[in-house]
């Protein structure tokens, strides 16, 4: 009886076993919120936040209406300051200076974190406009730099394509998915390290949602990035990291993949799954 | 191959995602594939190292299927995948299980060679 | 019965659908559950209907598997659940995998049992070995989808090490049906018949095992395949 040779098999079955994706490498924070609590007038709205946002992650904020994740997102880069009465005790760190810090220049902060709405929120002018708007405040009016500038940022916003060859039309021309790509080239043509985005596909047709979503994967290349949905599967979608806020309160985080399969808290559990609390 | 359809979703981490696992799932095939073969020559050959060359791959298939499907439950709960995208996870799912079977039916060849021969040794001394 | 955990949801209908999979998995559980006990009863009484209505029973657990299966994706697809929720589903189709080979399993015996009555001469009351062993297949079978009814993993590892005492009468069954082969020739063929049956239940001890492991990683989301009975026990303590 002739047994036939086993195949050859050259590759390496244990290394292959272990290989993993891109976004399993190890991190280090780039934001550390530290004991945060937040008033409006006597009524407060954070409880002792304590968590880390990972460098160059994305880190989603998800919980039903009114937990606080708008509140805590926009603490991030101190736009409560502009809302009346309102008390913040505790630190947030960007790199491990105290945004909180009296010393701190809030222009500047605005500058190293970029922001970005739920409606896209263009300005009428033309695209080109547009996008050079932060640096003509910072008094940069090289042309060519401001035309370099103009053609990376739209290509970081996956825009650039669409639009190169009508950069002087009126960006409020624009769909409403090309605006919101749109902000999203204005936010990040001051490089910024950090961007927060408050709902940013929520006024979208689904298509358009897909490729902010994408354009989320691809920013994280060079940006640390913190979003708010109220879309759970958006949040799944697109992030690293996901918190779980409930009436204030920071319930749960940890790494998406596993908050979503297995949380460790019956409240975020049935949240996600959609139940009664 | 082409069922996993990679690199043509607008997601790019799904795609990433489908690719990993389609790598792994090919690779547990291949060492299943040669337990089975050399589970086979072991007993027909009556070598006793090699059937327990093949006892000691058992727990790189048992993790092979453990993390193939522990990527494909990630996949389905943060992507959410539907039509073909999902019944392909699902089968793979179904495929782990029975690849982990073929594998144990190789291992339980290479059991029965091992205990076999040894008789044979022990009962030519005595 | 308890519903704590497939209730609840805020969506009425997703609710339902979820009750409706757990019912058509415990009757096709009972299906399995009935197949086992007329199979071995088959054999050891020699009632040939009863073997056959066993070979008949399996187009239906097979429907079920298939009906059960594609009710399971659908529902992934439309409702897209998560933890829980999406474990729950995972297992059914695991589950129903695994009844389904133990329903192939009861038929194989309940073929044997037509064989061996076409070859019995007559005797209608035979192969009395393997009852125990046929019971414990059966109580182990039983008692996972009673946990499975209840969503629970309370006790799960008394279960489990029930398939160990399966394992040592297996072993033992084949010892003396080796012994009996090797002091009268003559008792060949009946011994070989008895070792298929006696290997059919100890595979249904082994998928009623892997049941309870899919309950295990239904409710805890851990992955306790391939552990040894010591090292599930340790592990469902932590």
């Amino acid at each position: 009886m002739s047994t036939p040779e086993p195949r050859s098999h050259s590759f390496d079955a244990s290394s292959i076993l272990r290989s993993t994706h891109k976004h399993d490498d190890p991190v280090e924070p780039c934001l550390k919120v530290e004991n945060l609590n937040l008033f409006y007038g006597k009524k407060q709205a954070l409880f002792g936040i304590n968590m880390e946002m990972p460098k160059k992650k994305v880190t989603a904020f998800i919980g039903p209406s009114g937990c606080g994740k708008s509140t805590l997102l926009r603490c991030v880069n101190r736009m409560n300051d502009l809302v009346d009465n309102v008390t913040i005790e505790g630190k947030i760190l960007l790199h491990d200076a105290n945004i909180y810090d009296k010393s701190i220049n809030v222009a500047a902060l605005r500058r190293r974190v970029g922001m970005v709405f739920q409606k896209p929120n263009p300005f009428p002018k033309s695209i080109f406009e547009n996008v050079t708007y932060g640096l003509r405040i910072q008094g940069i009016n090289d042309k060519r730099i401001l035309e370099e500038t103009v053609e990376t940022s739209l290509r970081g916003a996956a825009l650039w394509d669409e639009v190169k060859d009508r950069l002087n039309d009126n960006a409020l021309g624009l769909s409403g998915g090309q605006q919101q790509r749109l902000v999203i080239a204005r936010a990040i043509a001051i490089s910024p390290e950090v961007l927060l985005l408050d709902e940013p596909a929520s006024a979208l047709d689904p298509i358009s949602t897909l490729k902010i979503e994408e354009l989320i994967n691809e920013l994280k290349e060079k940006y640390t990035i913190v979003i708010v949905t109220h879309n759970m599967q958006q949040a799944a979608r697109v992030s690293d990291y996901t918190a779980f806020m409930y009436m204030g309160e920071l319930i749960e985080m940890g790494a998406t993949s596993q908050l979503f399969t297995k949380p460790t808290k019956k409240q975020t559990e049935d949240y996600i799954t959609g139940r009664y609390g | 191959m082409d069922n996993f359809n990679t690199a043509t979703h607008i997601s790019g981490r799904f795609d990433e995602e489908l690719e990993s696992i389609h790598t792994k799932i090919v690779a547990m095939g291949q060492l299943v594939e040669k337990q089975l073969s050399l589970s086979i020559q072991a007993f027909t050959t009556g070598n006793i190292d090699l059937a327990m060359q093949v006892l000691k791959q058992d727990d790189l298939i048992d993790e092979y299927e453990s993390a193939i499907d522990a990527e494909c439950v990630s996949t389905i709960a943060l992507r959410q995948p539907t039509g073909i995208d999902l019944s392909l996870l699902v089968a793979v799912i179904k495929a782990t299980g029975e690849l982990e079977g073929i594998a144990a039916k190789a291992e339980g060849i290479a059991d029965i060679t091992i205990q076999l021969n040894q008789t044979k040794q022990v009962d030519s001394r005595g | 019965m308890d519903n704590s955990k497939i209730a609840h949801h805020i969506s009425e209908n997703f609710n339902k659908e979820l009750e409706d999979i757990r019912n058509k998995v415990l009757t096709m559980g009972g299906l399995v559950e009935e197949q086992i006990e007329q199979a071995v009863k088959a054999l050891t009484t020699g009632n040939m209907e009863l073997a056959e209505l066993v070979i008949k029973q399996d187009n239906e657990v097979d429907d079920f598997e298939m009906e059960i299966d594609a009710e399971c994706t659908q529902i992934i697809a439309l409702r897209q659940p998560a933890a829980f929720d999406l474990r729950l589903l995972l297992v059914v189709l695991r589950v129903i995998n695994e009844l389904e080979r133990i329903g192939d399993l009861a038929e194989r015996i309940a073929k044997m049992a037509i064989y061996l009555s076409n070859n019995s001469e007559g005797r209608t009351d035979q192969y009395h070995e393997l009852k125990h062993m046929a019971g414990l297949v059966k109580d182990m079978l039983h008692s996972a989808l009673d946990n499975f009814a209840r969503m629970s993993i309370d006790g799960i590892t008394d279960i489990t090490r029930c398939d160990e005492q399966v394992d040592r009468e297996y072993a033992s069954i084949i010892r003396q049906l080796i012994t009996q082969m090797m002091e009268d020739p003559r008792n060949i063929t009946r011994s070989m018949d008895m070792l298929w049956t006696v290997r059919a239940l100890e595979r249904i001890g082994d998928h009623s095992r892997y049941i309870c492991e899919h309950l295990i990683y239904m409710v805890k989301g851990e992955d306790v395949r391939h552990l040894t009975q010591a090292e599930l026990e340790i592990k469902m303590k932590s």
